[in-house]
């Protein structure tokens, strides 16, 4: 038996490697050698266009106010998809907390920590303490600009809620344990629900011409709304439309998101009914 | 021409890597080559002008990802039996 | 010459990740291995991104339109998305494997003979 399935895997891996042959290599969709030379200030005509990226590239900046395609990419042209991924993870936060829940209980929801005469943690040593101390603000504020510059650098909501949310986990493993659990948990609950409804919020408020259209681009330098140069420009924070107020809606709801699923795991191996169970490493 | 040479240097880093994370019988030594796997991911994507995607994978995979397999691996048993 | 390189890469992760998934018996390694072939999957959609000799899809302070070639943004996009929900679908796969470990006492999927009833 085990003979035949590795025969099956060598079978496997001859189709995979004879297939390299047939995908094409890196940059044969750019026919042209420039993308961008027949681009003028009005909409390219979609007939010229040889695929889909293409006419991204050309037409991103003039439709959605942002100077980051990947960003006006992930919340404009495809945003009902980035609903169905924020939704997911709603998702499985969701049943990851139902799940843990069934471990931790009893006394293990207030616990309280010990703590040596300074106020900082005793599972480590000070070093580490302060080390967290010092480095949190850093790491919150790094996060919380790439979430706010995400349609004019490399950033957004996913990747700001992600490096947030790697703060949390510098609390966690330096042993700042949460003091009262349900208090912190229904906090991070609360903002990643809001999270989700702002965007949803925001996807109907276009709801006149499509769901999630972009109704505050390109309108006389109002809310959000300048109108960019196209092309290369130093960058306007006051430009993009609704994709700043979507990236920061999922900007919220991927670090809460990520940070109860730390904290809960981090709780749940404290918990007594674990101690006695498993063996230590 | 330099650019083809540190990518199959890396592209090399990670096959090694991802072999040693299978292979280790200790599964904290695992999850470390894993760790490395995924900081030398991140160089790819730069290198390759994904710069939204290495931002990402260097906060996922190479700090949170770890994190949650060194409390999963203490919950349970350190040693692949 | 170097596309060569990362689509062996990318298949040569996937290969190994599918053979451990058939014949490693711990759980947790078994979830090493799917982060393995998610990653590859990864590397496969921003390698087929890439353009030599390009930029990033960014315009702040790229250079003139008339020497601009840019990467395909689409794939990236895709990507970016789903790095995230893998950590999430990751956590949820450790929990599992937590919980299993605490009814049954072993990580071994040869020894998971299930719990009894307690009704």
């Amino acid at each position: 038996m085990k003979l035949v399935s590795l025969l099956a895997m060598f079978i496997i891996a001859g189709f995979m490697f004879t297939g390299i042959g047939k995908l094409h290599l890196p940059g044969d969709p750019a026919g042209n050698s420039n993308v961008f030379s027949q681009r003028s200030s009005e909409k390219t005509d979609t007939a010229n266009i040889s695929t889909m990226d293409d006419y991204y590239l050309r037409n991103g900046q003039m439709e959605t106010g942002s100077n980051n395609i990947v960003t006006s990419v992930v919340f404009d042209y495809r945003g009902f998809d980035t609903l169905g991924e924020a939704a997911v993870l709603f998702l499985v936060v969701t049943s990851i907390s139902m799940l843990l829940f069934s471990i931790i209980k009893g006394k293990d929801l207030e616990e309280t920590v010990l703590t040596d005469s300074d106020g900082f943690p005793a599972g480590m040593t000070r070093i580490v303490s302060i080390g967290t101390v010092l480095m949190l603000p850093i790491i919150m504020a790094f996060g919380a600009y790439l979430v706010i510059h995400g349609h004019l650098s490399p950033g957004g909501g996913f990747q700001g809620g992600a490096v947030m949310a790697t703060g949390t986990a510098l609390l966690v493993i330096s042993s700042f344990v949460v003091r009262n659990l349900q208090k912190t948990y229904k906090l991070f609950s609360f903002f990643e629900s809001l999270g989700l409804t702002v965007f949803i919020v925001t996807g109907f408020a276009g709801m006149g011409i499509s769901f999630l259209h972009n109704f505050l681009a390109n309108n006389d330098g109002s809310f959000l709304g300048k109108v960019i140069p196209l092309g290369t420009n130093p960058g306007f924070l006051n430009s993009g439309g609704i994709l700043p107020i979507l990236s920061t809606a999922v900007g919220i709801e991927v670090f809460c998101g990520i940070s109860i699923i730390l904290v809960l795991l981090s709780r749940a191996l404290n918990a007594r009914g674990s101690q006695k169970g498993g063996h230590k490493c | 021409m330099t650019f083809s040479v540190v990518l199959s240097i890396l592209c090399a880093v990670i096959l090694i890597t991802a072999v040693l994370s299978i292979l280790f019988r200790d599964l904290m030594a695992a999850v470390v080559s894993y760790a490395v796997f995924g900081l030398v991911m991140t160089v790819i994507y730069f290198m390759l002008d994904a710069p939204d995607v290495a931002i990402a994978e260097a906060s996922i995979g190479a700090a949170l990802t770890v994190c949650i397999f060194v409390i999963a691996i203490r919950m349970t048993r350190r040693r692949e039996e | 010459m170097l596309s060569i390189f990362l689509y062996v890469t990318v298949v040569s992760l996937l290969i190994l990740s599918i053979t451990s998934v058939i014949y490693k018996r711990n759980l947790i390694k078994l979830v090493i291995a799917l982060n393995i072939a998610e990653s590859s999957v990864n590397l496969f959609f921003i390698t087929l991104a890439y353009r030599p000799d390009s930029t990033a899809p960014i315009f702040t302070l790229a250079p003139a339109l008339q020497e601009l070639r840019m990467v395909l943004p689409s794939p990236q996009a895709l990507i970016l998305t789903n790095i995230v929900i893998g950590f999430a679908t990751t956590a949820l796969m450790l929990v599992l494997a937590v919980i299993t470990y605490k009814n049954n006492g072993t990580l071994d999927i040869r020894k998971l003979k299930g719990v009894e009833d307690h009704d």
